[in-house]
């Protein structure tokens, strides 16, 4: 028996926005994303993402992408010919940041590129709370 | 090294005599120094019930739990239990596929207590429900009434909200219901709601019963809507009926326990709960509106969790939200509560 599970209607999702730790430290913190046009993406096509927090910008290489367990770097997306980033499942963006983010409420902003040629760049921004 | 006969049986007698005393003090007021508060957070997920099976599935809040770092659970039998009373297996396993998921432990489970003709149907109902809850993994059980065919006569001396076909006459019924619980592992009771304050008399038949019987099995949730400084002024927003015209006088003033043109009670305080927090085997963290500062607009949440953590409380406090049901807003609510709640209980230092 499958429960399902369902998205928020917006690009970036409130479920799964945390702080994130490895061998004992917050590194930083995680925000899941959804693809904007239903038809979805292959991953080889994500030129990569930016990401801010409260106006705090995050450079190209302290962001990965996880697509279910896998995990890239946003070089490696355009090698990676087998995954999809559809419309019904959010990507994992980790944002290296020691200590993560303070409880409470952020502006969480994040820009896609992409390397086809008719959607160049899709930004989104909403209110999030940390927990 | 083998001990003789005597050696053994005086080994025994030490032991049960250091048990008895021990016991004995389990039933003595918090006034006797209380152990260390271990207060753990949880969700009742009557909070998503506005969103539940239409924009949430029970993985869903789940998933928000998990995000809050929530990891008790209460739920209502008949609202989130398919097939209730007899959920398939099938159901039951995917339930604990779930709960270890999500890293969620069984907290407290509401079973309604039918409005039957006798008190010894009520009993058989609330076995039913006692069944159920410990085949899900609860061990906390709080028994609601529903519905209440017959008023109690005025003056007739008011239980703890089971019924009034046994509520006159509670202790009795609970005496019967005891060894079953203990059977099940179960601790349940009633919750003290609004309008129904901690200084009441039914609260106080409760401690006496509780401190008279020395049961482990029986106490109170209580719902800290009591503690409520103000009237709410966001109420719950179910599917809104054409009105009735035979209860044309209702209010939203009837959400914290006032009615039209009566005056509210007058609420308790938290340095109230030290006197009946032995005996309280749960908490509703109950709420309306969480502001964007992180307070509750009318309950003193911080003074309830210094009074918990002062009298040693050791279980689970389950978020309750109780306010409108637009869709989406219970998340938002109960992550505001969760923050608050982290802080009040110092969880972000330890992080």
């Amino acid at each position: 028996m499958e429960e399902r599970h369902v998205l928020e209607n917006h690009m970036i999702q409130q479920r799964g926005f945390r702080n994130v730790s490895a061998l004992g430290q917050v590194v930083g913190f995680q925000v899941r994303v959804r693809v904007v046009a239903y038809k979805g993406f292959w991953s080889y096509l994500i030129g990569g993402a930016e990401v801010s927090i409260d106006g705090e910008a995050f450079t190209r290489y302290q962001i990965t992408w996880t697509f279910r367990d896998r995990t890239y770097t946003q070089d490696e997306l355009k090698d990676v010919a087998s995954v999809h980033w559809q419309w019904t499942e959010p990507a994992t963006l980790t944002v290296s940041r020691p200590g993560g983010l303070k409880p409470g409420n952020h502006t969480v902003r994040v820009s896609v590129r992409f390397l086809e040629g008719t959607t160049p760049q899709s930004t989104f921004s909403r209110d999030l709370i940390l927990v | 090294m083998e001990m003789t006969r005597k050696e053994f049986l005086e080994s025994i007698a030490v032991a049960g005599a250091f048990a008895a005393a021990s016991s004995a003090k389990g039933v003595a007021t918090a006034a006797e120094a209380p152990k260390k508060a271990n207060i753990r957070r949880g969700v009742s997920l009557y909070s998503y019930i506005g969103d539940f099976q239409s924009a949430m599935t029970l993985e869903d809040c789940f998933m928000e739990m998990d995000d809050m770092g929530a990891r008790g659970l209460e739920i209502l039998s008949e609202a989130h239990v398919p097939d209730y009373p007899n959920p398939s297996n099938e159901w039951v396993d995917h339930w604990y596929k779930m709960l270890e998921k999500y890293r969620i432990t069984p907290a407290c489970y509401t079973g309604w207590l039918e409005d039957t003709t006798t008190p010894d149907e009520t009993l058989q109902h609330l076995f039913r429900d006692m069944r159920l809850a410990h085949k899900l993994g609860f061990r906390r059980m709080r028994a609601k009434v529903a519905g209440s065919r017959v008023r109690p006569a005025p003056g007739t001396r008011v239980g703890p909200g089971f019924g009034s076909n046994i509520d006159p006459k509670w202790e009795d019924w609970v005496l019967k219901a005891l060894p079953y619980a203990e059977e099940m592992d179960m601790k349940f009771g009633p919750e003290i709601h609004t309008p129904t304050m901690l200084n009441s008399q039914v609260v106080q038949d409760i401690v006496a019963f509780c401190q008279k019987t020395g049961t482990q099995h029986f106490g109170m949730q209580i719902d800290t809507g009591i503690f409520a400084t103000r009237s709410a002024r966001l109420g719950d927003s179910a599917f809104e009926s054409e009105p009735d015209p035979a209860r044309a006088k209702r209010s939203a003033g009837a959400m914290t326990g006032g009615q039209a043109g009566r005056p509210q009670p007058t609420p308790s305080q938290p340095k109230e709960l030290l006197k009946v927090l032995p005996y309280a085997f749960s908490f509703h963290f109950k709420f309306w509106e969480m502001l964007e500062d992180f307070t509750e607009y009318s309950i003193p949440f911080d003074g309830i969790v210094a009074a918990l953590k002062e009298g040693g409380y050791d279980g689970w406090v389950c978020s309750e939200y109780e306010g409108p049901r637009t869709q989406g807003l219970a998340s938002l609510q109960l992550r505001r509560q969760h923050v608050m709640l982290k802080r009040l209980l110092g969880e972000y230092e330890t992080a």
